[in-house]
């Protein structure tokens, strides 16, 4: 097998990048828009609700300021992904010690899907949702950004922080698990 | 739901999906899709959660936009020119006595440790080693003037309508950094003329190269 191909996406997200250096404000819009969507995916699919907008904001400003720091070895993409990745985790840090300091219980994540109700459409949806939602924190990462956004193994490494390989044990078993669990 | 044995075409079924994966392992994907169901099961269950996962509230595009930073070369362009810059600041002519000009006169004598002008054009009995001993650091930088009448000591500067124009210890012994006070009135007054045409004169950035010393002589200065 060849593997995967080039992505002419990356062109495209590269050219922006050297516009908007170069001054042109519509450059940032149009990067916004190509990327701020599956920001708040994959926020949502971590477990942020109320605060998806805000976290998609605070990663998107971070990138920007540091643009120059971005040397295009992983797609642009990748890159923001582990920059939100980071932020969501130091979030869920500062709210985990807060709710240590004040008492309050951790919420059991298959509460929070369950709210999903209202919005889904299909109950295989739903019961696929409730599936993701017990998987463990690494396996619903991974899963979630190889089928909802397309990441390669190597990808989706670089924004988790893992390897080629494990990415790849973690997408099958996170799999497996949704599979058993719609039998 | 089982699992295919041919874990590598699994493994390609999201790409597969997202139209990733190159021609050749999207025509091997789609060729095994047509003899194996138990993948077009897990394809289905790939686009399925992919819907499913994609439920995320609309975020506003605009709000975001307007909090990006500025892109580096507008910040660049942002600051003013020195020239503009200075233009603007630059206060309005006083009598050549005032306080600004005695401040900048001290500035110019006194000098910093290690600074002296150049000098350009050596009297007979100069030797070269008259280009004061360390450093050939004009303090004002290049100035074009007209001439001004040579002193009768002290300090003199020399026309140069083509090039540069040095204040030159000519032919005394006094140094500028020696003492103001020994300038006679038609000295100070050249040198308190020179300085306000300083001013018309953009700064050197330090980290430029310096101009070349021009020989005075062959150049017909005074």
């Amino acid at each position: 097998m060849t593997g995967e191909s080039p992505h002419g996406e990356d062109a495209i997200d590269a050219a922006l990048i050297e516009r908007w250096r170069g001054g042109d404000e519509r450059a940032a819009s149009e990067l916004v828009a190509r990327h701020a969507p599956a920001l708040a995916r994959f926020a949502w699919n971590l477990g942020a609700r109320e605060d998806v907008d805000d976290l998609v904001q605070d990663t998107l400003v971070r990138a920007f300021g540091s643009l120059d720091a971005f040397r295009g070895d992983s797609s642009l993409r990748t890159w923001l992904f582990t920059i939100e990745r980071r932020l969501l985790l130091d979030r869920r840090r500062s709210e985990r010690r807060h709710r240590e300091t004040v008492g309050v219980g951790d919420q059991d994540v298959a509460t929070e899907y369950d709210a999903l109700d209202d919005v889904v459409a299909a109950e295989t949806e739903r019961r696929l949702r409730e599936a993701v939602a017990r998987l463990t924190p690494t396996q619903r990462e991974v899963f979630s950004l190889r089928v909802t956004e397309g990441l390669s193994y190597k990808e989706i490494a670089d924004v988790v922080g893992s390897t080629e390989g494990a990415a790849r044990v973690h997408y099958h078993n996170a799999m497996r698990a949704v599979k058993e669990s719609l039998t | 739901m089982k699992d295919c044995s041919r874990v590598d075409i699994r493994d390609m079924l999201p790409s597969y999906e997202h139209g990733r994966l190159s021609a050749v392992d999207r025509d091997a994907v789609a060729a095994h899709l047509a003899n194996c169901p138990d993948c077009v099961t897990e394809l289905s269950l790939v686009r399925s959660a992919a819907r499913a996962l994609a439920g995320a509230p609309a975020v506003d595009l605009a709000r975001i936009v307007a909090a990006l930073p500025v892109p580096p070369r507008r910040r660049e362009e942002g600051a003013i020119p020195i020239d503009s810059r200075r233009a603007r600041s630059r206060p309005p002519r006083t009598a050549w006595a005032s306080s600004r000009r005695l401040t900048a006169i001290a500035a110019v004598a006194v000098g910093a440790a290690g600074l002296s002008f150049a000098v350009g054009r050596s009297a007979p009995d100069r030797p070269d080693s008259a280009l004061v001993a360390g450093s050939v650091t004009p303090v004002v930088g290049t100035v074009r003037a007209p001439a001004s009448p040579a002193a009768a000591s002290g300090l003199s500067s020399a026309a140069d309508p083509g090039g540069l124009i040095v204040a030159s210890a000519a032919d005394a012994e006094l140094s500028v950094a020696g003492g103001v006070s020994d300038l006679s009135d038609d000295a100070l007054r050249s040198l308190l003329g020179d300085i306000e045409r300083i001013d018309d004169v953009t700064v050197a950035d330090p980290a430029e190269p310096l101009p070349a010393v021009t020989d005075l002589d062959e150049e017909g200065g005074a």
